[in-house]
C-alpha cells in the first residue's frame, strides 16, 4: 500500500460565508471542513465561552413572596453583557482577590433595592433595577436600551420593559449586593452565552430538469408546495 | 342498527342534518349539545367534596337536633320530677375561649398555633330547681365544642369569596371537608359497609344458603341470619345459643298454625316443599302453640338470668333484637311474620334459581358513612353520657344531702363532649359502647404532600373489614361502580380494590325524611299489609313495595306507581335522592330514601331524545341557569345504583347502538370522563393507556411535588415540599381545569427526546440535562418544621431562651450559634447547617424548686439547645420561626427550615402515566442530541419503556403537547373525550404537526451532540408533563462505617434516622459461607466488632467477674476465684446467658483446653 | 459574538489556562446551590497530556488528555483518520464523572502515534487558525455589503 510519509499535513482550508448577522443572531456557511469541527463550535459556544453572570447574592431584605435562593436562582439567570469577559479574570485565578467578589479584576458588583409603596399596584422588578458598578457589565436589555437611545432609534418598548425577577405588592422590599463574575456554560447554563447552536447539513437538491419539464404548471405548482421548508 | 326514528321533535331539532343515509350513522355527534358546561355547573353548586360537607351540614342542622329531641329529657331516679329538658340546640360559630371572652377563630389561625378549630353546641333548656321544683329556663347553654368542617355551614368560610378567603388566610382552591383538631388536618374518611335494614341472599363458608339482615335503629343494632342448613330452615341469632327452627320462631311470633306460614311463603308448591322438613322438625318437637314455642326459645337464650322476667326474655329478644327495624306495636308481630316469610321465601327462590342470589359486592348494596353520620354517632353516645353522668351526680347529691335537691343545669359539664369528640377525630378510633363499636383510623391526617394529594384522600372510601382476606370477589371491579366509583383509583397491594375513590360526579345522599314519603305512597295506590292475608300479599302480578327495607305494603299497577313517583321527584315534590327501584325478579318495588347511597345525575331523555336543549345550554352558560334549575325543571335526575338498573343509558344523544332500541333509552350521560374520579382525571388520554398503568399514576399523582395551596408559604406543615417552577400541563383534561390542578400544578412540561443514551437510561431511568437543571428544571424546596416548647415547671420555674454567647469583642463563643438571633432563636434568612442551633434553650438544673425562694441564677441553667441536624455540606436556610402558646399556655417556637434543592441522579420522576423512573445521569447540555432548530430535549426516556408497558396516552401527550406548543393552544384528552370534542384527535394533532413543520408522526430529525453526526433514527420527542416525586435520595442515603451502638446489646443502631448499621443479614451470611469464606464472617462479626471477655468458671459453668482492685477473677456461685478461666465470646453471646439466667434457664459452659 | 467564540475556542484548545481546578467553594451565599461541581483534581499544570503505549501491538498508544472531553476528542479523532498513515483512532470518555478523554492511535510503521498526534493537532490548530482569519474576514465582507445597502 503506497501511503506518503509520515509528516505531512492534512490541513483543510474551511470557507466561510455569512448568510445573516444580527446583533443577536448569525447563520453563516461552513464549507470545506466536515461536522466534527461544526459540532466542536457548537459545543465550544454553548459550554466554553467565558461571559459575566451573576454568581453571589447577599440579600439585605427580602420580604417579596419568592424566597432567597429563588431569587438569587433568577438573578443569576439575567443576560449580561459580557464583551469584558475576555479581559476579565476567572476569580478562582484571581490573585487580587480570594474569591469573595471583592476586587475588580474577577468581579462586577451589582445593587438592586425596590420598595413598593404604598399604592394598590403591584411593582415588578426587573433587570431594570439592577444598578451596575462597573458600566461595560450590565444587564442586555438596559444595554440595548442605552444604545437605541444613543443611536436616536425608534424606542422599543421590550427593551424598556426588562427581565422581570420579582413582583412585589404593597409594602414589600427587595434589596440586595449582588456579585456578578466570569464563567463558562460548563459550569452552569447561565454562562452560556448563546440561546441555540445549531447546525444542519444542507442538502444539496438537483432537479431533474428533463422529468420536470414533462410536469403542467399545476403540477409544478404543487410540487413547490410541497416544499416543508417554504 | 336501528334508523333514528323521527320524531317531530327530532325532526325540528335536526332541520340541518340530512335524512339518515348510512354517512349520518357514522357520524356520532350529529348535533352535539354541549353538555359539558354542566360539569362546571354542577361542580360550582356542589364543589368536589360536596358529600362530606352535605352529610356534615346534615348533622349540625337536622341530626344533631334529632338526637337531643330522642333523648330531651333527664330526670332523677328518686324523683322525676326534678328533671331538665332540652328544649333547642344550635351550633354556633367557631371560636375560642380566652380568659372569659369568647374569640371567633379562623381555620388558618388554628393551624398555625395548633388548636381545634371547633364551634360551641348551646342548648336551650328548662329545668326544675329547689324544692317546689320551680320551672326555669335558661338560654344558650354550653354542652360542649364540636370540630367544625371547613366550609360546612357553620364555618366562617362557608359562602365567602375569594378575596374574603385570601383575607382569612384560606384557599380558595381548598375544598375543605376536613376538619382541624390541634393544628392538624384530618380528614374521617368515607366508609364503606353492607347497606342497613335490607336481605342480603348469600351463601355462607360451609356453602349453606343463608339470608341475613343487618338491622339498624337508634336503640340497637343486631344482625339476623336464616339458615338452611340439611334442608331444615334456621334462625340464627346471637342471643341464642343455638339456631331456632324458623318454623318455631313463627310460631313464637302468633303464627301458629302452619297453613299461615306456608301462605306467607307463598303457595307454589315448591315453596312447600322446601318448607315441609322445618314443619316436620318443629312438629317432632311437639310445638304447636305459641307458649310452646317461647318455653322452648327460653331454654336456649345465651344469658337467661337478664331480661324482662314477666313475658320471658325470648318474646323480648323477639320484639327488640330480632330483624330489629321492622317495628312491633301493641305486642302485634304481624310486620315481622311477614318480614320473615320474605326472607323465606327469597332464600327460597335461591334455592331455586340461583341467580336470584345478592351480590354482596354490589355498590347498590352498599352504603358509605360520611363523617356526619360517624360524628352523629359519636355524639350521640357522648350526649348519653354526659345526660346520663349527670344523672348520677344529682342521684350522689341528693343521697348525701338529704336537703335541697340541686339542678340540673349545673350539672351538666361540657368538657366530655368536646374532648371525646377531639379525642376520637384526632386518634381516628371510633369507640361507640352502645354498640360495641371499636373502628380504628377512621380520621386520617390530611395529606398536604401536593394537591391532588389532599384531593384523593377526599374521595377516598375505605371498607369496614379486614383488609388481610385473600378474596378476589370484594377487590374486582364491579360493572355497578361505572360512574359512581373510579375504576383506576385504587392503591396497590393489599387495600388493592377494596379502597376506592369517588367518581368525579357521585354524590353520596344523606338521611331524608320517611313520614311524608310513607304517606305518599300509600296515598298513591299501596295497599297496607296489616289489611291483607298472606295469600293475597303474594298474589301474582302485584308488587311489594319495599321502603328503606320496610315492607310497606303491595301495589298491583308497580310500573305506575313508580312513573307516578318518578314524575313526583322530577317536578321536585320529593327529594331529588329518592330512589325508586322496580325489582322485576323479586316481585318488588324500592324505594329508598336512606342516606349513604351513592348516586349521580343524569340528563333525562324521552325515548332517546334528550330532555337538554341547546337553548338551556345557552342559559347556563350566560348565568341564567344554574344546575339546580336542571333539576327542577326535570331536565337532570339523580339516580342510585339500583335505579340505574331500570334505566337504558346512552353515552351520547345521536349515536347509535348497535343492539339498542333508541326509543328505549331514558337517560343520557352528562359526559362519559366523568366515570373517572379525580386523581385519575388528570392523566391525559387515559382511554388508550393499559388499565394498570393509570392505577399506578393515582397512586404517583399524590407524591407529586408541586403547589400544595395559595396559602402554601403561610402554612406550618411538619413537612412540605414544593416545586419551584411549577407548571400547567400542556395537555390538560377536562377534569384538571374543573379541579384547579391547572393552577396548582405538580410537575413541568419537559421536552423528551425517546431514545437511548449513554447506557445510563437502563430500568426506567432517565437522561437529564444538566442545563435545564441549571435553568430550574425540577428544582424543589422542602419545608420542615422543627417546633421547640419552651417547658414550664411550675412555681415560676421554666426553660429560658438564652441569647448566644460572645466575647468581649463580639465573636461568637460557640461557632454553632452563628444562625442564631440575638433573642436566641435562629434569624429568617440565617443559613443554618448541621449541628447549628436553633434555639439557644437552656432549662433548670433542678426542676422541682419547692421552698427554694431565691430566684434562679445563671449557674441554675445548664444548655439544653435546639440542634438543626441537617445533611452535611448542604445549605439550608431558617425561613420563618412563629412563636405561639400551644393548648397548655406554653410558649411554642416553631422554625421552619428550608432547603432548595436541584435534582441529582436518583431523585425519581414520572410521567402521568405510570412511568416511573429515577435520574440515571445528569449530562452537559453539549452533549445532548440536538434537532435543525435547535431544540434539545431536557431529558431522555428509554423506549424500552414502551412496548411492555403500552401506555400509547403518553404517546399521545407527546404528539399532543408538541402541537399544542407550536400552535399555542393547550390541548386536551380527557378520557373517552375525542366523541365530545373534548380530547384532541391525533389526526387533528398531526395535522397541526405538519402545519409548523414537523413530521406527522411527532418523530424528529436530530443530531449526535456528541460527535454531530445525524442520528441513524428519527426520534419521538415532544413534552410530557413531568412530575417529581417526593423520593429523593437526599432524604435516603446511608451509608457508615463504625457508629453509634445500642446500649443493651452493643449492637449497631438501626435505621437511617439513628447513623445505623447496614445489616449483614442471614442470605448475605448465606452468601459468604457459600463462597467459603466463613472465617471472614468470624473475623468481622466477631473479633473485630463484638469480642468480650468473660470469667468463667469451670466448675459451676457460670460467668463470674474480675476483681479489679484484688486483681482476681471470682465465681459468685461458687463464692471462690480458683477455677476460674478467661475466655473470649461475643457479646450478644454474653447477654443471652445473663437474660437466660434472668428467666431461670441455667446456661452451663463446659470447657475443655483448647 | 461570534468571532468572541472563535477566539476563544482557539485560545481554550490549546491554552493550558483553563481550568485550574482548585474551586475552593467560596460560594458562601445563596446562589452556592447552582455551585459549581467541579472534581478536585491535583493536576499538574504540565501534564495535561500523558502518553502510554500499547504493549502489546507496536505502533499503537493511547493519550490520556485531562480535562477535555467531546470537543476535542471528536475533532483530534477525525483529523487523525484524515491521515492514511493511522491505522486506528478512536477516543473515548473513560467515565462521566471523570473528565478526560483518552485517544488512542494504532499507525503504520512509516509513522508513530506520537508522531501522528502531534500532526494532526498541528493541523487542527492552523485549521482553526485559518477559519477565525476567514470568518474575521467574512465578517468584514459582509457588514460592507450591508451598509452599501444589500
Amino acid at each position: 500500500m503506497d501511503r506518503p510519509a509520515a509528516g505531512s499535513s492534512y490541513q483543510r482550508f474551511p470557507r466561510v460565508r455569512i448568510r445573516e448577522l444580527k446583533d443577536d443572531y448569525a447563520k453563516f456557511e461552513l464549507r470545506d471542513t466536515d461536522a466534527s469541527i461544526a459540532n466542536a463550535l457548537r459545543r465550544v459556544m454553548i459550554a466554553e465561552v467565558p461571559t459575566v453572570a451573576i454568581d453571589l447574592v447577599e440579600i439585605e431584605v427580602n420580604s417579596s413572596v419568592l424566597n432567597d435562593e429563588f431569587i438569587a436562582h433568577r438573578l443569576g439567570l439575567i443576560p449580561l453583557t459580557s464583551a469584558a469577559a475576555m479581559q476579565m479574570r476567572f476569580s478562582r485565578d484571581c490573585d487580587a482577590c480570594d474569591g469573595d467578589g471583592s476586587c475588580e479584576y474577577c468581579s462586577v458588583e451589582f445593587n438592586l433595592s425596590a420598595r413598593a409603596t404604598d399604592s394598590d399596584q403591584t411593582l415588578e422588578v426587573t433587570s431594570n433595577d439592577l444598578r451596575s458598578a462597573d458600566p461595560k457589565v450590565c444587564p442586555v436589555d438596559q444595554a440595548r436600551a442605552y444604545q437605541l437611545a444613543l443611536s436616536g432609534n425608534d424606542y422599543d418598548p421590550n427593551a424598556e420593559r426588562g427581565i422581570l425577577i420579582v413582583k412585589l405588592r404593597r409594602g414589600q422590599e427587595l434589596r440586595l449586593r449582588a456579585i456578578a463574575r466570569k464563567g463558562i456554560g460548563k459550569d452552569h447554563a447561565k454562562w452560556s452565552p448563546a440561546a441555540t447552536v445549531t447546525f444542519m447539513y444542507e442538502p444539496d437538491i438537483l432537479i431533474n430538469e428533463e422529468l420536470m419539464d414533462t410536469l403542467t404548471f399545476d403540477e409544478k405548482r404543487s410540487w413547490v408546495e410541497s416544499s416543508p421548508t417554504k | 342498527m336501528t334508523v333514528p326514528p323521527q320524531g317531530d321533535d327530532a325532526a325540528k331539532k335536526d332541520k340541518d342534518v340530512p335524512p339518515p343515509s348510512y354517512r349520518s350513522l357514522a357520524a356520532p355527534v350529529a348535533n352535539p349539545v354541549d353538555k359539558f358546561a354542566l360539569l362546571p355547573a354542577f361542580l360550582k353548586v356542589r364543589g368536589l367534596v360536596k358529600e362530606h360537607i352535605d352529610s356534615f351540614n346534615y348533622f349540625i342542622t337536622r341530626g344533631i337536633r334529632n338526637i337531643i329531641q330522642a333523648n330531651n329529657r333527664i330526670e332523677a331516679r328518686n324523683d322525676p320530677n326534678i328533671y331538665l329538658r332540652y328544649t333547642n340546640v344550635h351550633v354556633g360559630t367557631p371560636s375560642v375561649q380566652v380568659d372569659y371572652k369568647v374569640e371567633e377563630i379562623t381555620p388558618h389561625f388554628c393551624r398555625l398555633t395548633d388548636r381545634t378549630y371547633s364551634a360551641p353546641i348551646k342548648v336551650d333548656i328548662e329545668y326544675t330547681v329547689g324544692k317546689q321544683h320551680e320551672l326555669q329556663f335558661k338560654r344558650n347553654v354550653l354542652i360542649g365544642y364540636m370540630p367544625i368542617m371547613l366550609r360546612s355551614y357553620a364555618c366562617i368560610l362557608h359562602g365567602k369569596d375569594e378575596a374574603e378567603l385570601a383575607r382569612l388566610g384560606e384557599c380558595p382552591l381548598d375544598p375543605g371537608g376536613y376538619f382541624i383538631v390541634k393544628g392538624t388536618e384530618k380528614v374521617i374518611l368515607i366508609q364503606e359497609q353492607l347497606s342497613k335494614n335490607r336481605i342480603i341472599i348469600d351463601t355462607d363458608s360451609k356453602g349453606r344458603v343463608i339470608a341475613s339482615v343487618t338491622s339498624s335503629t337508634h336503640e340497637i343494632k343486631s344482625k339476623t341470619v336464616i339458615t338452611l342448613d340439611k334442608e331444615k330452615i334456621y334462625l340464627q341469632l346471637n342471643q341464642f345459643t343455638k339456631p331456632i327452627p324458623i318454623i318455631v320462631v313463627m310460631k313464637a311470633m302468633g303464627m301458629e298454625s302452619d297453613q299461615e306460614v306456608v301462605q306467607m311463603v307463598g303457595r307454589d308448591p315448591r315453596y312447600g316443599d322446601l318448607l315441609f322438613p322445618s314443619i316436620q322438625e318443629c312438629a317432632s318437637e311437639r310445638i304447636y302453640t305459641q307458649q310452646q314455642a317461647l318455653q322452648y326459645m327460653d331454654e336456649k337464650v345465651t344469658y337467661p338470668g337478664a331480661g324482662n322476667q314477666k313475658e320471658g326474655r325470648s318474646k323480648s329478644i323477639l320484639r327488640d333484637v330480632f330483624i330489629a327495624h321492622v317495628p312491633v306495636k301493641n305486642g302485634n308481630f304481624r310486620q315481622k311474620c311477614i318480614y320473615t316469610g320474605v326472607m323465606l321465601r327469597r332464600m327460597m327462590d335461591a334455592i331455586l334459581n340461583a341467580n336470584t342470589f345478592d351480590d354482596k359486592d354490589y355498590v347498590g348494596n352498599k352504603r358509605l358513612e360520611l363523617s356526619g353520620q360517624l360524628i352523629s354517632l359519636l355524639f350521640e353516645d357522648l350526649f348519653k353520657t354526659m345526660n346520663s353522668q349527670a344523672v348520677e351526680l344529682m342521684n350522689k347529691n341528693s343521697d348525701k344531702t338529704r336537703s335541697s335537691p340541686s339542678d340540673f343545669s349545673q350539672l351538666i359539664k361540657h368538657e366530655s363532649i368536646t374532648s371525646g369528640l377531639e379525642r376520637a377525630i384526632s386518634t381516628g378510633n371510633w369507640d361507640i359502647k352502645r354498640f360495641r363499636m371499636h373502628r380504628k383510623g377512621v380520621s386520617q391526617v390530611l395529606s398536604r404532600l401536593s394537591y391532588m394529594a389532599s384531593l384523593g384522600y377526599m374521595t377516598r372510601i375505605t371498607p369496614q373489614f379486614e383488609k388481610t382476606r385473600k378474596t378476589s370477589g370484594p377487590r374486582a371491579l364491579q360493572p355497578s361502580q361505572w360512574g359512581m366509583l373510579c375504576p383506576c383509583d385504587t392503591p396497590e397491594g393489599e387495600a388493592c380494590g377494596l379502597t376506592k375513590n369517588l367518581a368525579l360526579l357521585t354524590h353520596v345522599t344523606t338521611d331524608q325524611e320517611e313520614g311524608p314519603l310513607m304517606n305518599l305512597c300509600k296515598s298513591l295506590g299501596v295497599e297496607d299489609l296489616s289489611l291483607l292475608s298472606g295469600e293475597e300479599i303474594h298474589a301474582p302480578g302485584s308488587f311489594l313495595v319495599m321502603f328503606n327495607g320496610l315492607i310497606l305494603g303491595k301495589h298491583r299497577q308497580p310500573q305506575t306507581f313508580a312513573n307516578a313517583m318518578r314524575n313526583l321527584r322530577r317536578s321536585g315534590k320529593i327529594g331529588e335522592f329518592v330512589s325508586i327501584f322496580v325489582n322485576e325478579k323479586q316481585h318488588c318495588i324500592h324505594i329508598a330514601s336512606d342516606g349513604g347511597r351513592v348516586c349521580r345525575p343524569l340528563i333525562i331523555a324521552d325515548k332517546g331524545i334528550s330532555r337538554v336543549k341547546e337553548h338551556h345550554m345557552k342559559e347556563l352558560r350566560d348565568g341564567v341557569r344554574s344546575f339546580d334549575d336542571f333539576l327542577r325543571d326535570g331536565l337532570i335526575e339523580y339516580l342510585d345504583v339500583n335505579e340505574e338498573n331500570n334505566a337504558l343509558i346512552a353515552l351520547y344523544e345521536h349515536v347509535d347502538q348497535d343492539d339498542v332500541e333508541r326509543s328505549s333509552i331514558t337517560h343520557i350521560e352528562i359526559e362519559p370522563l366523568s366515570i373517572l374520579g379525580v386523581v385519575s382525571g388528570l392523566i391525559p388520554y387515559p382511554h388508550h393507556n393499559q388499565s394498570p398503568r393509570n392505577t399506578y399514576q393515582c397512586a404517583m399523582g399524590k407524591q407529586a411535588m408541586g403547589n400544595i395551596a395559595y396559602n402554601q408559604l403561610f402554612r406550618a406543615d411538619s413537612l412540605l415540599y414544593l416545586l419551584v417552577y411549577a407548571q400547567r400541563p400542556l395537555l390538560t383534561t377536562k377534569t384538571i381545569e374543573l379541579v384547579g390542578y391547572d393552577k396548582l400544578g405538580a410537575g413541568q412540561n419537559a421536552t423528551v427526546a425517546v431514545m437511548g443514551y449513554s447506557g445510563y437510561d437502563i430500568e426506567d431511568a432517565i437522561v437529564m440535562n444538566k442545563s435545564s437543571l441549571d435553568r430550574g428544571f425540577g428544582r424543589c424546596i422542602a419545608m420542615k418544621k422543627y417546633t421547640v416548647i419552651k417547658e414550664y415547671y411550675g412555681e415560676g420555674v421554666s426553660d429560658r431562651i438564652a441569647k448566644p454567647q460572645r466575647d468581649k469583642d463580639g465573636a461568637l463563643v460557640k461557632q454553632n450559634m452563628r444562625a442564631l438571633d440575638e433573642d436566641g432563636i435562629a434569624a429568617p434568612g440565617q443559613i443554618i447547617r448541621n449541628h447549628d442551633v436553633y434555639v439557644n434553650k437552656q432549662s433548670p438544673k433542678v426542676i422541682d424548686r419547692r421552698g427554694a425562694g431565691a430566684p434562679l441564677m445563671d449557674r441554675d441553667y445548664k444548655d439544653s439547645p435546639a440542634i438543626y441536624k441537617g445533611v452535611d455540606g448542604e445549605t439550608t436556610v431558617v425561613d420563618r420561626v412563629m412563636l405561639c402558646s400551644d393548648t397548655n399556655e406554653k410558649l411554642s417556637i416553631k422554625c421552619i427550615i428550608r432547603h432548595t434543592r436541584r435534582p441529582e441522579v436518583g431523585d425519581k420522576f414520572s410521567s402521568r402515566h405510570g412511568q416511573k423512573g429515577v435520574c440515571g445521569t445528569i449530562v452537559q447540555q453539549e452533549d445532548f442530541p440536538f434537532s435543525e432548530r435547535g431544540i434539545c430535549p431536557d431529558l431522555i426516556m428509554n423506549p424500552h419503556g414502551f412496548p411492555s408497558r403500552m401506555t400509547i396516552g403518553k404517546m399521545i401527550e407527546l404528539i399532543g403537547g408538541k402541537a399544542g406548543v407550536s400552535c399555542g393552544r393547550f390541548h386536551y384528552g380527557s378520557a373517552f373525550g375525542e366523541p365530545s370534542g373534548n380530547a384532541d384527535k391525533v389526526e387533528d394533532i398531526s395535522n397541526t404537526l405538519i402545519k409548523h413543520g414537523f413530521s406527522y408522526n411527532g418523530k424528529d430529525f436530530l443530531y449526535s451532540g456528541i460527535l454531530g453526526h445525524p442520528l441513524e433514527a428519527y426520534i419521538f420527542m415532544g413534552p410530557i408533563y413531568y412530575q417529581k416525586l417526593k423520593h429523593m435520595v437526599l432524604d435516603k442515603m446511608h451509608a457508615r462505617a463504625s457508629g453509634p451502638r445500642v446500649l443493651l446489646t452493643r449492637q449497631p443502631t438501626e435505621g437511617r434516622s439513628r447513623d445505623g448499621g447496614l445489616r449483614l443479614g442471614e442470605m448475605e451470611r448465606d452468601c459468604l459461607i457459600a463462597y467459603g469464606a466463613s472465617m471472614l464472617i468470624f473475623e468481622r462479626l466477631l473479633l473485630s466488632s463484638d469480642p468480650y471477655q468473660v470469667q468463667v468458671c469451670r466448675k459451676c459453668g457460670l460467668l463470674g467477674y474480675y476483681n479489679y482492685k484484688l486483681k482476681t477473677s471470682y465465681c459468685s456461685m461458687c463464692k471462690n476465684g480458683e477455677n476460674m478461666a478467661k475466655m473470649r465470646l461475643p457479646y450478644a453471646c454474653k447477654l443471652l446467658f445473663q437474660e437466660l439466667q434472668s428467666m431461670n434457664v441455667v446456661p452451663r459452659l463446659k470447657l475443655t483446653e483448647g | 459574538m461570534l468571532d468572541v467564540c472563535l477566539l476563544v475556542l482557539l485560545l481554550s484548545v490549546f491554552c493550558n489556562d483553563r481550568f485550574n481546578c482548585d474551586y475552593s467553594c467560596l460560594l458562601s451565599l445563596l446562589n452556592c446551590l447552582d455551585g459549581v461541581v467541579v472534581v478536585l483534581m491535583s493536576v499538574n499544570h504540565l501534564c495535561r497530556v500523558s502518553y502510554e503505549r500499547d504493549t502489546k501491538i507496536v505502533n499503537a498508544a493511547s493519550f490520556t488528555i485531562e480535562r477535555e472531553d467531546h470537543t476535542i476528542g471528536n475533532i483530534v479523532r477525525m483529523q487523525l483518520h484524515r491521515d492514511p498513515n493511522v491505522l486506528f483512532a478512536g477516543y473515548k470518555l473513560p467515565h462521566p464523572l471523570q473528565y478526560k478523554i483518552i485517544v488512542r492511535i494504532h499507525t503504520t510503521s512509516q509513522s508513530s502515534p506520537t508522531q501522528a498526534y502531534t500532526q494532526a493537532v498541528n493541523d487542527l490548530d492552523k485549521e482553526l487558525e485559518y477559519l477565525k482569519q476567514a470568518f474575521e474576514v467574512e465578517k468584514n465582507r459582509y457588514e460592507e455589503r450591508a451598509k452599501q445597502g444589500f
